[in-house]
């Protein structure tokens, strides 16, 4: 036996015949399939509204948010009844490495914002996806036919097959994490380092006591809330080339709160993480 | 090619059943080599429906093969995860005739067939990805980069599976007293 044999077997496997009829089954089959499921909300493009000076100084973010406490709510819920109002709202940071993150300074008012995307990137309209994602082709062949996660708190994604999530582990419900690499969890709570992209729910609301480092704001409408996307650097004062994207989901004026996040520390290619969490955060509600 | 394919999103099945003609060959083999040629035709079915109902989604039309090659190995390796219960029982089954056929190879004066059998079993008893990478590969001549794009990992990652299938092969075929060659397939 040689490796040539093994590599003989392997190329054997690929040698087959096509059957006679193959495509007239296949048509067959097609022809009984239903109609395309087709998007219920188009966002068409161009709504990005600028968040200008409007500021929600409830919650400062900091930190890379790749790992530490997490404050989970009980009861979240993104696709059912409006949510509830009980969890109080956090003065403190609920998203982040630290438990106490420096407030940022405060931000300028008439410092400029962002409605158009990074250059390079654009939003385009995908069928079947409620809102615009990033134009990305990779991401795209990711969701040709992507699998589905159902989360404990109420919200269900879609996320790309070749992908690994978790199921729920201690406080960390089913479908937090996502990565193209295996992944296991060996800290309780602990976003382990081959993550992506995080989802969570978060007491309070979230907000921003400074963003002197927009790069990107848009509101829009997820699963019939309200939501906000957002590319910016937290720490502006720190590494000018951080870059943090999320969605901020508001389940409740007093919260909590739907976040879903990358960024460019976490994700091996940014630019694929941010179009696979739009992508991921668009089938919320499908 | 890419007017065909617009049509088709356009619901046009007169320009689908063109790529049904034009792909299907290859979907079958991906799935052949994955899954095994005895559920390669329902794999190939499966493909399509998903590629017909999927189709306006696509963007890029110049990416339809690509796109559709994707779907295929999605389906194909989700069939066996699947089906990974049933394969248990179905072994026992099976069994009875293949030591039966390793006997025969044994005495049979036949190595190459005894390796092959041997390589067969190592081979289903491959993790869903492994034999993904390994039949891109190997069995259907994709780059590494073609079969990475095909499964929706990254190079890297694509790498280390083939290595780990292959790995996993040369260790069955020792562990079956078939000695395994120094030798790196490259």
């Amino acid at each position: 036996m040689t490796d040539e044999q093994v590599v003989e077997y392997l190329r054997s496997r690929g040698r087959v015949e096509t059957p006679d009829g193959l495509t007239r089954s296949v048509m067959e089959a097609v022809a009984h399939t239903s109609p395309p499921k087709r998007s219920l909300v188009a966002v068409p493009l161009g709504t990005a509204a600028v968040i200008g000076t409007l500021l929600l100084v409830v919650v400062a973010l900091g930190g890379s948010g790749t790992a530490g406490d997490r404050a989970t709510s009980s009861s979240p819920t993104l696709s059912g009844l409006p949510a509830s109002q009980s969890p109080a709202p956090s003065a403190s940071p609920s998203h982040g490495a630290s438990d106490s993150p420096t407030p940022l300074p405060s931000r300028s008012a008439d410092r400029p914002t962002s409605s158009a995307p990074p250059q390079g990137e654009r939003y385009v309209a995908v069928d079947g996806f409620a809102i615009t994602v990033l134009d990305h082709r990779e991401a795209d062949l990711l969701f040709a036919e992507p699998d589905r996660c159902i989360s404990e708190n109420d919200y269900t994604v879609l996320f790309p097959d070749a992908w690994y999530t978790n199921t729920q582990t201690g406080d960390v419900a089913a479908c937090s994490w996502f990565s193209p690499d295996f992944f296991e969890v060996t800290a309780p709570g602990t976003a382990p380092d081959a993550i992506w992209i995080e989802l969570s729910i978060v007491d309070g609301t979230v907000g921003y006591t400074s963003l002197t480092d927009v790069f990107y704001n848009e509101q829009l409408s997820i699963a019939g809330r309200e939501a906000r996307r957002v590319e910016f650097n937290p720490e502006p004062t720190g590494d000018p080339r951080f870059r943090v994207y999320h969605y901020v989901i508001p389940l409740g004026r007093a919260g909590p709160t739907f976040v879903a996040y990358t960024d460019n520390r976490m994700a091996d290619d940014y630019e694929l993480a941010k179009a696979v969490l739009d992508r991921l955060v668009a089938s919320l509600g499908e | 090619m890419l007017d065909i394919v617009r049509r088709a999103q356009g619901r046009d099945h007169e320009a689908f059943e063109l790529l049904v003609e034009e792909h299907a060959p290859e979907m079958y083999r991906i799935a052949a080599a994955i899954v095994g040629a005895a559920d390669a035709w329902d794999l190939t079915q499966e493909t399509f429906v998903v590629g017909w109902e999927q189709l306006p989604r696509l963007r890029d039309v110049r990416a339809f093969r690509s796109w559709i090659r994707r779907i295929c190995v999605n389906r194909s390796r989700n069939w066996l995860r699947h089906s990974h219960r049933q394969a248990g029982l179905a072994s026992l089954e099976d069994e009875e005739g293949r030591a039966a056929e390793r006997l025969h190879a044994s005495r049979g004066f036949e190595a190459a067939a005894e390796a092959r059998i041997v390589l067969e079993d190592a081979f289903l008893r491959l993790p869903p990805d492994q034999r993904a990478v390994l039949a891109l590969h190997y069995s259907m001549g994709l780059s590494i980069a073609e079969t990475a794009e095909a499964i929706g990992v990254r190079v890297g990652t694509a790498k280390s599976r083939l290595s780990a299938g292959l790995s996993s092969l040369r260790t069955s075929l020792a562990t079956e007293g078939v000695a395994p060659s120094p030798e790196t397939v490259t």
